[in-house]
């Protein structure tokens, strides 16, 4: 359990730490549809039933794509010229698997409303938050060597995190 | 010019071109584009096949998809029922600004008519070809519409003017033929060769106005078969006194009607049976052959209504659905007749004309009855079965038939079919192999009940059989190659008892419900029946078997279904107790049967007036005066234990409060008027004349009682509170007008302003159904009809009187009628003022019973107090029919919303099916209340409900759409609850809980609405029962009570157990009495089964009476004293601590000199064994703890009697090892021995017991499988990764 919680806790770090390097310009936008997404997931997420749920968030494919991602911003961190620059503009999409548990207990929290007002709560919390934690990351001026690290460390869960039964 | 512009002024002409042929095809070429909106599905039809013309397109559309009128050339509208929205209505105005023409069909002053752009004459005349229906008018209607809309545009528009149809006529195969009079087709059918001047004239009433050309096949198909079959078939149609004039002249020798209502008023119906004319009504279904094969979606609403309902008002026959709506490849709908229904219903129809043409001597038929398996005696609900079946047969000797061989007595008759007619259990091998060698059983072949299988069932239906109980013979009842089947056969005369409906551990399986398919030893009497035996026609003997109660569909069945298909296309008659109504009608649905009433057992005098009449006086001095409330008075009630049923103080000192009194008071004046019934009735013998009279003052008396009190209270001499109060009534008025009514039989008083004369007009009803239902099954099997009748209590509705008649139900829509909402409102009122005093508030949950007598007898009011407890009133149309709901307003309410759980039994489900969704609609809209200022425990319920199942693992979503669900039953389209094996097999089964688990897992199908119907969900159906706070159960028979019907606590109790299971209280339990149709009132269930206890089991008076009866009667007491082990299992609550100290002085002690063993040896030995069993296993579960020496008189009773008469083989004994071995252990070695011995000459070794399997199906959740190899290859890829990664950022640094 607090391994999974560990594994999502790196997945929103790393997804943070990405996005706050870059400029504002972009990552405003960025985290606002982050909440825009989140009451989507949050929507979808009251039809499924917790054992589809924990199919899809708890799959060893999941932990795969994570992975993939954080060798990406790695790559980030070391690539330049033409390639970096396309590359240089990828926010992290895993950020929807954290915002995808956050959206699935806010559905289930607040039996007998309207999905939508635990929707829009669940997006107002990720945008808040995650406005919060970039602005962070920004006033301890974050690097990219700060994301490098951040990466490994997250590879390093994710294989622990696959190899576990 | 540039090469450029060439191409653009080339593309330029082009376009030109084309615009200009564009325009000149849509103004003169173009076909007439015509909208129709809002036609039936044969209307469209009927428009769509009769546009013959190239140059006009229809399209038809429902009011819903009517869009874009503009771009159309014309629009036609029906009116009926016609509503558009504002959209609508504004691409109306444009196409009418535009200059299309728009007609609204209009047959009535419908709120919506549309007209544009026609003149007065032009609407005349369209109005004239929609008026009168038929392919020519269809045709020219188009022709003329285009000939209106495009005038200018080429191509034929020519077109003839309307037809007039008359309104009523009668027509044949050939289009445009149609005649005034009978005697106009007859000549036309005999120039025609399809006169037969030797066949019968059948009036066929088709239906009003349509389908009388095209899109009736199915009519077609009837016409075309009947006639080639010799009939001389007169097709009408025809509405009110002119199809009554068209009917007559044809002299019909049978009426066909494919109904949507009644056939006609009163005179018809009655002419018709005074003549004799059998009324068939089979129908057609405006729904597609998937939807009507789907079990899942049952006939209801106003289809079972006008289809079913309302003929069997008629007396209608073969209720089959013949033909169903199909889309055509065109998409449109046609009647699709169904050739196997088709061809059943006709054979029925001419097997039933022949039986008045057939000589009875000829005639064969085969007689089904029922009996427990063993030595129990052959069972009917209130009729001693052999010997009304004795008489049945005499008199069918006397009538001619050819009942060769039967016995010359009763007694040699009643030997004969308890050796030959017994029904085995797979439980007592050793008694099948007695029974097939010395039984002299009909034998039948492995191949040809395999060759009779396919001829008769489906082959997916047969290999469920195979599947399920392997090759025929199976295992019950089979030896080599060859099935045994019990049967007597008497010349002509087939006698056979129903087997057992499923084997071995189907009845024990906790799984969602058994969707029970029948072994070969139950389909091989039926098979032998209509294909050795090939009889005219089929009884069944009594109430009830458990054919009719196979799952499937609720009407309308098929040949996948198994009660229409093992009865087969034989005419089908059926005894049955006019008591109860609501399980004849399902016999009637679903196995066509025509139900024969007889009587119930006389009514007698439970003697218990005169017992507490002194008790009743010195509790009234009591209460009206504190000095003569003694101490003496309450040891008086004490010693009576009447404390234990009123739960009052049972201290000897002090006396009861003048609170405590009335109730007592209540408690003794309803034991003293508790109506009980005697022997049990057997057919063809009137009741004595002692019982004559008791059963007249039953159904009199009160109601002479209750009009001379209302006519006080209207005089000011009693309060409006006294009126309404039961035991004042009955103390004040009942006695006298007993003793009027005795005096006005007797002859010793005569009648005054008319108060006696209905006494002595029941008399004389009850004097002439004494062998009524015989008269009446004689003339059935002469193809005479059974005219039709209301069923239920003859004392509740003497309009059932006289019997020998076939019952009809209610039509649900209307329900509840203003009456029984009236009498809900008050039952249910009082059902939360009673709790509010016992607990001081109000209860959250209050969870019903719905049965299907009771929703018939009281016309809906258990339905009207589930709506009243959500603050919820129906909305009634002119016709009475309930079409909407809304909510009462808080402030009216006066309370809160009461959340209510309902769960029913499958003839509920099955005649009421809308009136289910309406409680679910109900809940929806009390759920959304808003603004209310009392609290809403609906809403509240509900939340609470979806908080449940997402914890149990549903979607919010689902969770939120499933919480408020509050109606269940049982799964699989099943009839019960299951609760009753279960119970009774007791040798299965250790912990209440399992009981409690078979109960959520057979009862969780959701019946609320159609997207659930019938979805099985545990988690709701527990969701939807904890936290109930009282459950109300229904009662409208004075014929059964809670001890005397096994049902009561099948669903009473076994919701409570399961109540208690899911970790919730146990909740209160009451009976909605509606008996006294003047004083509706509620009961503790407690005190109800004190009441009857007292009044029937435990009172001298009445075991007297049932002991004048025979076997049948005597296996009665058999199943009170399961039903009260039943209560014991299920809510121990319930009953008095003493009930099985009574039971033991009465009947092991016999402590009135009853004679009690004597009278069992002699009539049922095997009654007397399922009682003592009963006491054992009461003991040995712990539900009783008598004295090891009570035990070991009760086990010795019991052995001695196995000794005498050898084991009775009934599942309760014989089924029960562990009962076996404790009764064993209570005897000395000699007896046990002697006992043991008789055990096994019944039954092989045991294999140990069968424990209650839980199948338990939770949810299971998909998790991914990853390999073990995916895992080092994706490892080994992330390290190579890394180390690279890490590679290049060492080169980099180094290079910097």
């Amino acid at each position: 359990m607090w391994l999974q919680l560990l594994f999502f806790t790196i997945i929103g770090l790393a997804a943070i730490v990405r996005v706050s390097i870059l400029p504002k310009r972009v990552w405003i936008p960025i985290v606002v549809c982050w909440g825009i997404l989140a009451i989507f997931l949050t929507l979808y997420m009251s039809g499924l039933t917790p054992d589809e749920i924990n199919g899809i968030l708890y799959s060893k494919t999941l932990v795969v794509y994570e992975f993939i991602e954080l060798l990406l911003f790695v790559l980030i961190v070391f690539s330049s010229g033409r390639v970096g620059r396309i590359i240089g503009y990828y926010p992290g999409i895993m950020i929807l698997a954290p915002i995808a548990l956050l959206s699935s207990v806010a559905s289930r929290s607040f039996p007998g409303f309207d999905f939508m007002i635990p929707g829009l709560l669940a997006g107002a919390s990720v945008c808040l938050v995650s406005a919060a934690l970039v602005f962070l990351c920004r006033h301890l001026r974050l690097e990219k060597d700060s994301l490098y690290m951040v990466s490994l460390f997250g590879i390093l869960i994710c294989i622990i995190y696959y190899g576990m039964p | 010019m540039s090469r450029v512009g060439k191409i653009s002024v080339v593309i330029a002409l082009i376009a030109l071109v084309g615009g200009l042929c564009w325009l000149i095809y849509s103004n003169w070429f173009k076909p007439t584009s015509i909208l129709v909106v809002n036609p039936l599905p044969a209307q469209e039809a009927e428009i769509i096949l009769n546009n013959d013309s190239r140059n006009i397109k229809v399209t038809c559309v429902s009011m819903e998809e009517a869009k874009d009128f503009e771009s159309y050339d014309a629009v036609l509208m029906y009116g009926r029922g016609l509503y558009l929205d504002s959209i609508q209505l504004r691409s109306l105005d444009r196409a009418a600004g535009k200059g299309v023409p728009v007609f609204t069909n209009t047959l009535r002053n419908f709120s919506f008519v549309v007209n544009h752009n026609l003149d007065s004459l032009q609407t005349e005349k369209l109005q004239l070809y929609f008026s009168n229906p038929c392919r020519e008018n269809y045709r020219n209607m188009l022709r003329y519409v285009r000939s209106i809309s495009t005038p200018d545009r080429f191509g034929d528009k020519a077109f003839s003017e309307p037809i007039a149809m008359p309104s009523n006529m009668y027509y044949h195969l050939e289009a445009g033929k149609y005649f005034d009079k009978a005697v106009q087709l007859t000549e036309y059918l005999k120039k025609k060769g399809l006169y037969s001047p030797t066949g019968k004239n059948v009036a066929f009433v088709s239906g009003v106005n349509f389908p009388v050309e095209n899109n009736r096949a199915h009519i077609d198909t009837l016409v075309t078969r009947l006639t080639q079959d010799g009939y001389n078939v007169y097709p009408l149609t025809a509405t009110g006194k002119a199809r009554e004039r068209m009917i007559k002249d044809v002299m019909p020798h049978a009426i066909i009607y494919l109904p949507m209502g009644r056939l006609g008023n009163d005179s018809l119906i009655n002419w018709a049976y005074d003549n004799k004319i059998p009324l068939f009504m089979p129908y057609p279904l405006i729904q597609s052959r998937e939807e009507w094969l789907d079990v899942n979606n049952p006939m209801g609403g106003g289809t079972l209504n006008a289809r079913i309902v309302v003929p069997e008002i008629d007396g209608g026959m073969t209720p089959l659905c013949i033909s169903t709506q199909d889309p055509s490849p065109e998409g449109y709908l046609l009647y699709n007749p169904d050739r196997e229904r088709m061809n059943a219903f006709i054979s029925q129809f001419e097997r039933f004309m022949n039986l008045r043409e057939q000589s009875n001597s000829e005639k064969k038929v085969a007689i089904g009855y029922f009996k427990s398996p063993g030595k129990d005696a052959l069972l009917a609900s209130g009729m001693e079965v052999v010997p009304s079946l004795y008489s049945f047969l005499k008199r069918l000797k006397k009538e001619g038939y050819n009942v060769h061989g039967l016995p010359a007595t009763l007694e040699q008759f009643r030997h004969q079919i308890m050796k030959q007619g017994s029904v085995m259990g797979d439980y007592a091998p050793a008694a099948q192999e007695k029974f097939m060698d010395e039984a002299a059983p009909l034998w039948i072949n492995k191949k040809d009940y395999e060759r009779w299988a396919k001829e008769i069932l489906l082959p997916e239906k047969y290999a469920e059989v195979e599947q399920r109980y392997g090759k025929a013979p199976g295992s019950l009842l089979a030896r080599g190659d060859s099935i045994a089947v019990a049967a007597l056969r008497y010349g002509n005369i087939l006698l056979f008892p129903q087997p057992r409906p499923a084997l071995g551990n189907d009845d024990f399986k906790l799984v969602h419900g058994v969707d029970v398919v029948p072994p070969h030893s139950y389909l091989a009497p039926y098979l032998f029946m209509q294909k050795e035996f090939d009889a005219d026609a089929l009884i069944h003997f009594g109430t009830h078997g458990n054919l009719e109660f196979t799952p499937g569909k609720n009407a309308g069945l098929s040949q996948a279904d198994w009660a229409e298909v093992l009865v087969g296309n034989r005419p089908h008659f059926y005894f049955y107790t006019t008591g109860n109504v609501g399980e004849a009608i399902i016999a009637k649905r679903r196995s066509h049967a025509v139900t024969v009433t007889h009587l119930t057992p006389p009514y007698v005098e439970s003697g218990l007036r005169q017992k507490y009449n002194a008790l009743i006086e010195n509790i009234h001095a009591a209460i009206a005066d504190p000095s003569r409330n003694t101490s003496a008075l309450k040891r008086q009630i004490i010693g009576l234990g009447f404390h234990r049923d009123l739960e009052l103080d049972s201290a000897f000192s002090g006396t009861y409060t003048v609170e405590e009194l009335k109730k007592i008071d209540s408690f003794v004046e309803e034991l003293a008027n508790e109506k009980i019934t005697g022997a049990y009735y057997v057919m063809g013998e009137p009741y004595s004349s002692k019982d004559m009279n008791t059963s007249v003052l039953a159904i009199t008396a009160d109601e002479l009682a209750y009009s001379r009190a209302r006519k006080d209270y209207e005089k000011g001499k009693i309060s409006k509170e006294s009126l309404q109060d039961f035991t004042f009534v009955s103390h004040r008025y009942l006695p006298d007008a007993k003793r009027y009514l005795s005096g006005i039989l007797e002859g010793s008083v005569s009648s005054a302003q008319n108060e006696g004369e209905k006494a002595l007009e029941i008399r004389q009803l009850l004097k002439a159904s004494a062998g009524a239902e015989i008269d009446a099954m004689v003339d059935a099997l002469n193809g005479v009809p059974v005219r039709p009748a209301p069923g239920g209590d003859p004392v509740l509705n003497p309009n059932v009187l006289p019997m020998g008649r076939n019952m009809y139900s209610i039509n649900a829509e209307a329900t509840p009628g203003p009456q029984a909402w009236e009498k809900g409102v008050a039952l249910a009122e009082q059902t939360l003022s009673e709790y509010l005093k016992k607990h001081g508030e109000y209860p959250k949950k209050v969870s019903y019973t719905f049965w299907a007598g009771e929703f018939i007898s009281s016309q809906g009011a258990t339905v009207a107090q589930a709506l009243r407890m959500l603050g919820v009133e129906p909305i009634r149309d002119e016709q009475g029919r309930v079409m909407d709901l809304k909510l009462i307003p808080s402030e009216e309410l006066g309370r809160p919303r009461i959340n209510i759980m309902v769960q029913v039994s499958g003839q509920l489900r099955d005649i009421a099916s809308s009136r289910l969704k309406m409680i679910t609609d109900a809940v929806k809209l009390a759920s959304d209340a808003k603004d209310d200022v009392y609290p809403n425990y609906v809403a509240d319920g509900s939340i609470e409900q979806e908080k449940a199942l997402v914890d149990k693992g549903e979607s919010p979503k689902r969770a939120r759409e499933l919480s408020k669900m509050r109606v269940f039953g049982p799964v699989n389209s099943g009839y019960s609850t299951g609760m009753l094996r279960y119970t009774e097999n007791s040798g299965e089964w250790d912990d209440r809980s399992e009981l409690a688990d078979g109960y959520l897992n057979n009862m969780c199908a959701m019946y609320g609405d159609d997207e659930n119907w019938g979805v099985i969900n545990r988690n709701v159906l527990e969701s939807g029962i904890n936290g109930t706070d009282v459950i109300v159960q229904p009662r409208q028979s004075n014929t059964w009570g809670p001890i005397s019907l096994d049902h009561v606590y099948e669903f009473t109790g076994a919701l409570s157990l399961a109540a208690k299971s899911i970790g919730s209280k146990t909740p209160d339990a009451v009976m909605a009495d509606y008996r006294n149709s003047y004083i509706p009132r509620l009961q503790d269930t407690k005190e109800a089964i004190a009441v009857e206890t007292r009044a029937t089991i435990l009172n001298p008076d009445f075991i007297k009476e049932r002991m004048k009866g025979d076997a049948t009667t005597a296996q009665m007491f058999g199943e009170i004293f399961r039903n009260i082990f039943g209560w014991s299992a299920t809510r121990p609550e319930a009953l008095n601590d003493k009930i099985y100290d009574d039971l033991y002085d009465v009947y092991v002690e016999d402590i009135h000199g009853l004679g009690v063993k004597d009278y069992f040896e002699r009539v049922n030995p095997a009654a007397l064994q399922e009682m003592t069993a009963t006491m054992m296993e009461s003991a040995r579960k712990g539900f009783w703890n008598p004295t090891d020496k009570e035990l070991s008189a009760i086990a010795r009773l019991h052995a001695d009697v196995t000794a005498e008469h050898g084991a009775p083989c009934t599942e309760f004994v014989c089924g029960n090892r562990k009962l076996q071995e404790y009764i064993s252990s209570r005897l000395d070695s000699k007896n046990a021995e002697i006992y043991e011995k008789e055990i096994a000459k019944a039954l092989a070794e045991t294999s140990g017991s069968k424990r209650l399997k839980a199948e338990s199906k939770g949810f299971m959740s998909d998790k991914l499988n990853e390999s073990t190899a995916d895992y080092i290859a994706v490892v080994i890829v992330a390290v190579l990764l890394i180390i690279v990664v890490l590679a290049i950022t060492i080169r980099r640094k180094e290079r910097k």
